[in-house]
């Protein structure tokens, strides 16, 4: 892997998280996100009186259910109902580079929207003792887990034409892999499964690093997640090529 | 025969990319498993929540002989247990690296060997039920959720693990018990109106029955405290004691005895009605340069009480409940790590001035500066007022270490040991569950009765971080909608922006 490589990756990348910038979906995106977000924590804020961001955290995961599918759905659909993947795919690129570089830039999209959140640890700080550790681990599992997301759905974005199938199915998507590790569905789970999908669930990963363990485990059980579906999403756009 | 080799080539493709996939998913899946053996957590909690504590780590360093653990999971454990269980083995993992060998950790599944089980129904471990759903049914399912430490002949049982969260107090205090060359006793005081422990504070007695041998000290039979007693705890007297009662404990104090007195300035009946509570201790105490004032104490600072009118209960902040969080002593072990205390219906203690620069003391717990006090014709009703004043603070708990004079000519000590609160019903069952409360005592009976070390540890199950003052409905309604829409517009408001700068510059061009 040489320079040139990551520097291919960087400007398809910056080109096309610009792009978010440029459209209104960026905004409508970081507002919403923003708005049910610091609105669903501020419900019981002053209810429960602590100087915590756990309920922020616990909410999170849920809020991007529905926003990192609907980053990525149009990545690939999009360019394949206009035809300009065609375009894009003939650059001197490879597959590789144009998934990575998609990736980072949803990531960073969805960074930079996790950003303009810090003004609550802020505001929480401020009101009292806030826990450092707990907030710096709760941000760094949240992008792990949109990191997550985002493969899955770019993945299914990239089987499809349709932009809403491909939001629907990265809905359903990662629906499944979030709960599938949660209480209260290894309740109803066989015995014998109730350990793999307890080690399959996003969730369960995602609030061990929220609670301020930095685990190695659950950071090798992210980047393995992110890194299969990249992988088939390569796969996926490399056999297309072909025909 | 074109389109058969082209049907064979693409199911090859076909083929190899399944092969491929299932290639991937087997490296990753060996990954995952191996880094299930070897791995490494950084704990980002100020308190190192999810890490051992350095007292546990040097317990288990300094280990004299090999202790055994065997914790007993079966296997049939609903799946909600199973982080528990993983958490469980994650601590005990830890112990067993730093004890360089000496902790043996065995995980046993009862239900695999019947012999297992005799011996877990001898030792006192019981089978519990559980619900687990099954073919869509509620089963009810029997299983095992113990642990047994052993120490040469001596061994401790945990019957049920339930809360992870005082794990590690319950494996390091369970081994100090086994390690210690003869059992801690703790005294408690019986008679003179006091606390009847095992009716109106049944969960601060549990508490101290788990790490010491409780000894119950009757002074009207007994007419001195054995000083095989640690720390002796008078808890909420409210008759007078005798002369010869005092010199009893006074000889306690000076043969090296440490003190817990959890006093009531001012008794409160069930009726809600006050009156002064004369102990006749006052000669004591002031030997001790304490003085527990006969008053009761209320504060802006206050926990929650709920009152009932007819048919409505409502709660409130009651200033008669002083709620101490900033005036905990950072400095002092006892309440370092503490977040906040609630002590109702507390009277104020003083401090001589004489004492206080002879000995190490450490005012524990303070109100806050706009706190006021009743002296005469206490009103407990809950809508009390400050008088602008009247604001002062006052001392609530107080530590005194060091060189102690007996008032009755009973000698002297250099090691006396000596926590005065002006409050009891903070231990009664309800209230001890507000706050730290029950941290709070335990903390005060280890500093008194144990090491400091183990205090460590405790503080771990505390994850209380209150918001530090009371804010106004309008400040509150400004911090939640300045968070909710001010950001939201700020990044909106870059967009439009961003949106006129990019049409201004593909403007140009054009008007050039």
């Amino acid at each position: 892997m040489n320079k040139e490589y990551l520097k291919t990756i960087y400007v398809l990348g910056k080109k096309e998280l610009w792009g978010y910038f440029n459209s209104p979906i960026a905004y409508i995106f970081i507002g919403a996100y923003l708005i049910v977000g610091n609105w669903l924590y501020f419900n019981s804020f002053f209810l429960i009186g602590q100087a915590s961001m756990r309920d922020y955290f616990a909410i999170l995961p849920w809020l991007f259910l529905f926003l990192s599918p609907a980053i990525t759905m149009r990545l690939w659909a999009e360019e394949k109902k206009s035809g300009t993947i065609e375009f894009l795919l003939t650059l001197p690129i490879t597959d590789w580079q144009a998934v990575l570089a998609k990736f980072f830039s949803a990531l960073a999209f969805v960074a930079a929207a996790l950003l303009l959140s810090l003004s609550l640890p802020v505001t929480v700080s401020y009101l009292g003792d806030l826990e450092v550790g707990p907030v710096v681990g709760g941000y760094l599992g949240a992008l792990l887990l949109a990191g997550a997301y985002l493969s899955l759905g770019l993945f299914i974005s990239a089987m499809t034409k349709n932009q809403i199938i491909a939001f629907v199915l990265a809905l359903a998507g990662c629906f499944g892999f979030f709960v599938v590790g949660a209480d209260f569905v290894l309740i109803s789970a066989p015995q014998f499964a109730a350990p793999i999908m307890k080690f399959l669930g996003l969730g369960s990963h995602f609030y061990n690093i929220a609670k301020g363990v930095i685990d190695t485990k659950d950071l090798l059980y992210y980047f393995s997640f992110i890194f299969f579906f990249l992988w088939l999403n390569a796969r996926v756009i490399s056999q297309r090529n072909w025909q | 025969m074109m389109q058969k080799i082209n049907k064979i080539t693409k199911w090859q493709k076909q083929a190899g990319f399944g092969l491929n996939v299932l290639l991937v998913l087997g490296v990753i899946a060996a990954l995952n498993f191996f880094s299930y053996q070897l791995f490494h957590r950084f704990d980002l909690t100020n308190n190192k929540n999810y890490s051992l504590s350095s007292a546990s780590k040097d317990l288990a360093r300094e280990l004299p002989d090999i202790i055994n653990i065997k914790v007993y999971f079966s296997g049939n454990l609903p799946s909600q247990y199973i982080s528990l269980k993983q958490e469980v083995l994650d601590l005990l993992d830890e112990y067993q690296n730093y004890s360089k060998g000496k902790i043996k950790v065995q995980v046993i599944d009862p239900l695999k060997d019947k012999e297992v089980l005799s011996e877990l129904r001898s030792k006192g471990i019981p089978e519990i039920q559980f619900n687990v759903l099954e073919k869509d049914k509620y089963q009810v399912v029997n299983g095992y959720m113990g642990m047994v430490l052993s120490y040469g002949d001596k061994s401790e049982v945990v019957p049920v693990l339930q809360d992870v969260s005082n794990f590690e107090y319950l494996v390091s205090s369970d081994i100090k018990k086994l390690t210690a060359k003869e059992p801690i006793v703790i005294g408690t005081l019986a008679g003179h109106g006091t606390l009847e422990w095992e009716k109106e504070a049944t969960k601060a007695d549990k508490a101290l029955k788990e790490l010491y041998q409780v000894q119950v000290v009757d002074l009207k039979t007994e007419k001195t405290i054995p000083s095989t007693i640690k720390a002796l705890v008078i808890a909420g007297p409210k008759e007078k004691f005798t002369k010869d009662e005092l010199k009893a404990i006074d000889k306690f104090v000076m043969g090296g005895g440490s003190l817990l007195l959890l006093v009531d300035g001012v008794k409160i009946d069930n009726g809600l009605s006050a009156s002064k509570n004369e102990l006749g201790m006052e000669e004591l105490l002031s030997g001790y340069g304490v003085t527990l004032n006969k008053d009761l104490v209320l504060d802006v600072s206050a926990g929650m009480a709920s009152f009932n009118q007819g048919f409505m209960t409502f709660n409130i902040e009651y200033p008669f409940w002083p709620k101490v969080t900033n005036g905990l002593d950072k400095s002092n072990p006892v309440v370092s790590r503490l977040q906040s205390i609630v002590l109702p219906w507390a009277s104020s203690i003083s401090i001589s001035q004489e004492v206080a620069t002879q000995n190490q003391v450490a005012y524990l717990a303070k109100t806050t500066n706009r706190a006021w006090h009743a002296t005469s014709n206490f009103n407990l009703r809950p809508d009390q007022v400050p008088t602008a004043d009247s604001a002062d603070q006052y001392t609530l708990a107080a530590a005194v270490q060091g060189k102690l004079k007996s008032p009755y000519d009973q000698g002297s000590t250099d090691k006396a040991r000596l926590i005065i609160v002006g409050d009891s019903d903070f231990l009664k069952d309800g209230l001890l569950d507000t706050g730290d409360n029950l941290a709070f005592f335990q903390n005060m009976v280890d500093y008194l009765g144990l090491d400091e070390q183990l205090i460590g540890i405790r503080a771990k199950a505390i994850s209380s971080h209150p918001l530090k003052e009371q804010l106004s409905d309008s400040s509150k309604i400004a911090i939640r909608y300045g968070n909710v829409f001010g950001i939201t517009l700020l990044a909106v408001g870059f967009g439009l922006y961003r949106y006129y700068a990019r049409r201004r510059n593909k403007r140009q061009p054009e008007t050039e």
